[in-house]
């Protein structure tokens, strides 16, 4: 048993039906190199265009633990909880869509919930949804972290200022700005970043 | 340091054996042989990775040295790389697994043997046929370029090290037919004489199909783009050197540095003129320093270029990049060789 491929007719059936096919969609399947002249004309474009820019430097990305962009308020980012605030109501475990926030009962047997910074995709359901705006909400997005298990919060360390271990602290904020020859060009907000 | 050497000359003047000794040591170690070489490619490191940064418009390393433009970052990865972890996989052949990068870097640090840098300290061999002998020499370190693939029993070091072996084949051939091609035009084999013949005209203006075909060919052995086709990253993880981890890994990604530098520096005393326009000095600064540091700069310069086309070109198919050796490069260097014996045998060219 087992079915024969007559392989030669069907490379032939393929090679005749590209000879049928119009001569600027033929393009695509036969690639020709170019004739010596433009060949060396095109090498030696694009080799001006990468001295030009050797010569003359012209950055798109910020030098980054130095500068940073600076975030819209509303940017959703780190945050933290404000334990004197919250009133157990589990809202914010029970909306999570990836199964962030676990509930835990604090000394005085009071829920509160936790975070798993692994899980966590900052879609901010439960800061919208709290019903006392019991989360404290930052801009920052490039926390690391040295263990997995790092992630794992505790009530002790989610209620802790994630601005107190900003990596980009001190760097200088930078705004994004339109510029008429060069495109989108970063300048300097003179603000500094951290500290609040 | 230099006092120390004269100083040395002094003691052992009348012992020309250990003074040769210890001249052909220092040539072979420190400079312009090994610690130089470790230096250069840790710049160049650098440098490439700079230009290619600065071409897609990036900062590229800066984070180390920030004064220097990040300068010392070779330096810096290769600390890091000698205090990793080398792992051995299990199924690994371990003697050629942990022997080549060694030996591959051996022979392509060798052919400093016998290529001079300056017209007053000759080399540790000193030979009529230099040319040939460090051609000879540095041909064999892609054989261990293939061992390392197969003793690491990884496919993708397998894959790699086929390639190497498949584009190697096709790219020495018409880089060695090129280079001899000027051999047959200096009517010599010796570094000394070629380089005094071209004290007119540099090689590179004599002979301009065997510069470019030698040039193209340099891109490939030594695996810059658009020729770095074995270690394609995209592909093949890093081809042969795949397995290898902690210091092996920073040997055997340094050989194709290594491998540049010495290419760069028979390129710039074939093409370039060597030490020229310095024709001859006295002492170990006027004879020695001076002219190995024009020679440097010249060696500089091409790797630099070979370095810089990482940004521009991207990479060839391995279908395309044998049939633009043996198409192009290869016919390239054929008519090198005929301009050759035409300017010979037409008696354009005549040496004393
Ligand atoms: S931001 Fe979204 S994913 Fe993160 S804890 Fe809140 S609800 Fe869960
Ligand atoms: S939704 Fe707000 S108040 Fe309710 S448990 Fe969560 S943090 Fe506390």
């Amino acid at each position: 048993m087992g079915v024969e491929v007559d392989f030669e007719k069907i490379s032939e059936e393929i090679s005749t039906s590209i000879e049928n096919l119009a001569p600027e969609k033929k393009r695509f399947y036969k690639v020709t190199t170019p004739s010596l002249g433009p060949s060396v004309v095109r090498n030696i474009e694009a080799i001006t265009t990468g001295l030009k820019y050797v010569i003359k430097p012209m950055r798109i990305t910020i030098d980054y633990p130095r500068q940073v962009l600076e975030q819209p308020p509303w940017y959703r980012g780190m945050f933290r909880l404000l334990e004197n605030v919250c009133i157990g109501c589990s809202l914010c475990d029970i909306i999570c869509p990836s199964d962030a926030i676990r509930m835990v009962l604090n000394p005085e047997k009071k829920k509160r919930p936790v975070i798993n910074w692994g899980r966590c995709i900052f879609c901010y359901y439960c800061v919208d949804i709290c019903p006392v705006e019991a989360f404290d909400t930052t801009t920052i997005h490039d926390m690391a972290f040295d263990k997995y298990e790092d992630m794992l919060t505790n009530l002790e360390e989610f209620t802790k200022d994630p601005r107190e271990k900003d990596p980009s602290k001190g760097a200088m904020r930078m705004r994004i700005k339109f510029d008429e020859k060069r495109g989108f060009v970063y300048e300097p907000t003179g603000k500094k970043n951290g500290g609040g | 340091m230099i006092q120390e050497i004269l100083l040395l000359k002094e003691l052992l003047g009348n012992n020309e054996m250990i003074y040769r000794t210890v001249i052909g040591l220092g040539y072979m170690l420190i400079y312009p042989g090994l610690i130089m070489i470790v230096i250069a490619a840790a710049l160049l490191l650098w440098a490439e990775r700079k230009i290619v940064a600065l071409v897609q418009l990036r900062y590229g390393p800066l984070w180390i040295s920030r004064r220097i433009g990040g300068a010392l970052q070779g330096f810096a990865d290769l600390i890091r790389f000698s205090f990793q972890e080398v792992i051995i996989p299990r199924r690994s052949d371990v003697i050629p697994f942990l022997l080549s990068p060694g030996l591959a870097i051996l022979f392509s640090v060798l052919p400093i043997a016998f290529m001079p840098v300056s017209p007053y300290i000759k080399p540790p061999i000193h030979s009529d046929i230099g040319l040939l002998a460090a051609i000879a020499v540095i041909s064999v370190a892609p054989i261990f370029i293939v061992l390392m693939g197969w003793a690491s029993d990884n496919k993708f070091a397998f894959v790699g090290s086929l390639r190497e072996a498949l584009l190697i084949v096709s790219y020495e051939i018409p880089f060695i037919i090129s280079i001899l091609s000027m051999g047959v035009m200096f009517g010599s084999l010796d570094f000394y004489e070629i380089v005094e013949r071209q004290s007119l005209l540099p090689g590179m203006l004599l002979n301009p199909f065997a510069f470019l075909a030698s040039f193209i060919a340099m891109l490939r052995v030594t695996s810059r783009f658009p020729f770095e086709i074995s270690e394609a990253e995209t592909e093949i993880v890093a081809g042969p050197y795949t397995e290898y981890s902690g210091l092996m890994f920073g040997l055997s990604m340094g050989l194709a540095y290594i491998k540049l530098y010495v290419y760069a520096l028979m390129v710039s005393l074939v093409f370039l003129g060597g030490w020229l326009p310095i024709v001859s000095g006295e002492g170990v600064i006027g004879g020695f320093l001076i002219p190995s540091l024009i020679v440097i700069l010249k060696l500089t310069v091409v790797s630099l270029v070979a370095v810089f086309l990482r940004a521009v070109y991207g990479r060839y198919r391995i279908d395309q990049a044998i049939r633009i050796g043996w198409i192009h490069v290869f016919a390239l260097s054929i008519v090198s060789l005929v301009w050759s014996i035409i300017l010979v045998y037409g008696g354009w060219v005549r040496w004393a």
